[in-house]
């Protein structure tokens, strides 16, 4: 029997392997920036799959609003694309 | 045979957050790039510490009104996993608010977020 929560669960896995390269390979770091933010999306609902649903709210609001949130404050200050 | 259970790929998966963290953190030289490479470390610490504790069907740590005592210490996941965790979340997000404002003075010093070209020391 398939159960469409672990299905979702496997998918979360890989999806934070494949987040945490693709943000890493960015020249646009607003989009680094926006890329981690999703990945942190996925490592909330997996600790919600390991059976920590407090770790999951506390890394959904953290991950996804405070972090690439001040990582936006100091590209608007500083330069918006790495430089050569 | 190994059986390929969720508590195995989120162990392989926080060990290869690691590494790209630790490879990121090393070998990247925006400071921003930096910055967010320690993030990535510091999640994949966190994710093999949860999965440590999870047990395999089993439920989360509350007692709810009408479940059994006995079976409790048998089917909660344990919680000394996640107590560490959410504190080194909140410290993680402050101790990464600390380091983005170290990058802007830098930059205001500098004029540039190349950590090569930061430590020749040329200022602006």
């Amino acid at each position: 029997m398939i159960d469409a929560f672990m299905v979702i669960s496997y998918i979360m896995v890989v999806g934070i392997t494949v987040g945490a390269v693709a943000a890493l390979l960015q020249k646009d770091l607003l989009r680094a920036a926006f890329i981690t933010g999703a990945e942190s999306v996925a490592l909330a609902f997996l600790f919600h799959a390991l059976l920590a649903p407090d770790l999951g709210l506390t890394q959904a609001i953290v991950g996804t609003v405070l972090l690439p949130g001040i990582i936006i404050i100091a590209i608007f200050k500083t330069r918006r694309h790495e430089e050569e | 045979m190994i059986e390929i259970t969720l508590q195995l790929l989120s162990f392989i998966a926080a060990g290869l957050l690691v590494v790209i963290g630790l490879g990121g953190m090393l070998f990247l030289d925006n400071l921003i790039k930096k910055i967010i490479a320690f993030t990535l470390l510091s999640d994949g610490v966190n994710l093999a510490l949860v999965s440590l504790g999870y047990v395999e069907g089993g439920i989360v740590p509350i007692l709810e009104p009408g479940s059994s005592y006995l079976n409790f210490p048998n089917e909660a996941t344990l919680i000394f996993g996640p107590g560490i965790v959410l504190t080194n979340i909140v410290i993680g997000v402050s101790t990464t608010a600390i380091l983005i404002a170290l990058t802007m003075v830098l930059y205001r010093r500098y004029g540039t977020l190349k950590a090569s070209k930061v430590l020749k020391g040329e200022r602006k």
